[in-house]
């Protein structure tokens, strides 16, 4: 069972180095679960093997992203594929390589997409306008989708909007503990758990 | 009243139905500039961003490859923000400063709860942020930028599907909208029944 605080969970954190990331693994360590860091640089068909080898009770996408800040009228198409790559494709693209292992989990699996305030539709964010808000967005649909066809396969697919590794806490793996996704799909929460909009 | 397609054939049938036709394909940057270039100095009141493609709808999740969302993005959102952006002096120019993006019910994330269409409804999605951030751009240069939604209409994307609205009405529905938009609308998202649609 996938619980905060026990001792045998296995937790993937994507984006390990990061600050969310390094604050989760700890908290997790010190829960004694059993933490493996990931990346979403390098091969990803060969992190994918590696990752699904064994069950996994939680995975955990807090990877960074940094977008140069940029006018409509400055944009080239160009800046657009590292947004799209990293913050959409290939967390769906390794989720989905991901689904066995979390389906092995002995509770429900739990897949979290830990993303900003700033990529929702009511937060006007100028750094990320154009080259992060809208990738962010999409990578929010993505997960709705699959928190949708994944609950019936006993797989949370949650979203969590976390703007600063400094309010990452015991509440949070409480919230991820917690959370149970209906078959309506998932919402958009804040670190405690409580519902923000989309 | 200007209109753009990807061929000659069909700008001749813009051309029979009263519009200026222009040839214009918007994941093509040289073409969107060539349209822009002979645009120059011609207010426009409007922008509509139409153009859309559904990718391939039954493509299951685990399946969607890199080459599926990237080319439904590059039409769907890339090429919407690019076009709109490379005619803003015309906008500028113009008495109504609309920049309208295409949008969908399926870029909702909360009203969807059957899954389905990843990458159409994640480019549609990803459409409206770029709109929101535009408005919030463009608000100082009084450009209200708004979002439609013609609900589920019979046309080619649907395969004319007997559950959908006639053109006529989806049209006639936006037409109103259009016609009542100012910079207080700046940043919504209308469905062709007036209704905002939810993020
Ligand atoms: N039909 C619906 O129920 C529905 C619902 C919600 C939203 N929408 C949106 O409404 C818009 C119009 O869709 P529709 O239903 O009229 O679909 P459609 O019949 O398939 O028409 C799409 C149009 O977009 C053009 N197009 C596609 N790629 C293009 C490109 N790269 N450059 C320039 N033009 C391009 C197509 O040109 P070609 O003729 O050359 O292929 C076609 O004229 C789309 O944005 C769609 O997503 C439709």
């Amino acid at each position: 069972m996938v619980s905060g605080a026990n001792s045998a969970a296995h937790v993937v954190i994507v984006g390990i180095e990061t600050p969310i990331g390094a604050t989760l693994a700890g908290l997790y360590q010190s829960t004694g679960a059993n933490v493996t860091g990931s990346s979403l640089d390098g091969d990803m068909e060969t992190e994918a093997a590696r990752l699904g080898e064994k069950p996994i009770d939680i995975v955990i996408f807090a990877d960074a992203f940094n977008a140069p800040a940029r006018n409509a009228v400055e944009l080239e198409r160009s800046d657009f594929e590292a947004g799209l790559s990293r913050l959409a494709f290939k967390p769906l693209w390794l989720a989905n390589r991901l689904r066995s292992a979390l389906s092995a989990s002995d509770g429900p699996g739990k897949i979290v997409l830990v993303t900003r305030t700033a990529a929702t539709m009511t937060e006007p964010d100028p750094a990320g306008s154009y080259l992060e808000r809208p990738f962010r967005a999409a990578a929010h649909a993505l997960w709705k989708s699959m928190s949708v066809e994944w609950q019936p396969l006993g797989i949370d697919c949650l979203v969590i909007a976390i703007d600063d590794a400094t309010t990452v806490n015991a509440d949070l793996l409480t919230t991820i503990a917690d959370t149970s996704v209906s078959p309506e799909g998932c919402v958009l929460q804040d670190a405690a758990g409580k519902p923000l909009g989309w | 009243m200007l209109a753009t397609a990807r061929d000659r054939a069909a700008c001749t049938a813009l051309a029979e139905l009263g519009a200026e036709p222009f040839i214009l394909d918007i994941t093509d940057d040289g073409s969107i500039a060539a349209l822009a270039e002979k645009l120059a100095g011609v207010p426009l009141d409007a922008v509509l961003a139409n153009a859309g493609i559904s990718g391939d709808q039954a493509m299951p999740m685990e399946a969607v490859t890199w080459a599926e969302m990237h080319g439904v993005m590059d039409t769907n959102t890339l090429g919407a923000v690019l076009l709109v952006a490379a005619l803003k002096p015309n906008l500028l120019s113009g008495e109504r400063r609309l920049a309208l993006g295409m949008s969908s019910l399926m870029s909702s994330i909360s009203s969807n709860n059957w899954g389905t269409q990843y990458c159409y409804r994640a480019s549609k999605t990803a459409l409206n942020a770029m709109w929101r951030s535009l408005a919030d751009e463009w608000c100082g240069d009084g450009i209200t930028c708004a979002l439609l939604r013609p609900g589920f209409v019979k046309t080619d994307m649907t395969s004319h599907s007997d559950r959908g609205l006639d053109v006529d009405v989806s049209v006639a529905g936006m037409v109103g909208v259009i016609e009542q938009l100012g910079i207080a609308d700046t940043g919504r998202c209308i469905g062709y029944d007036g209704k905002d649609v939810p993020w």
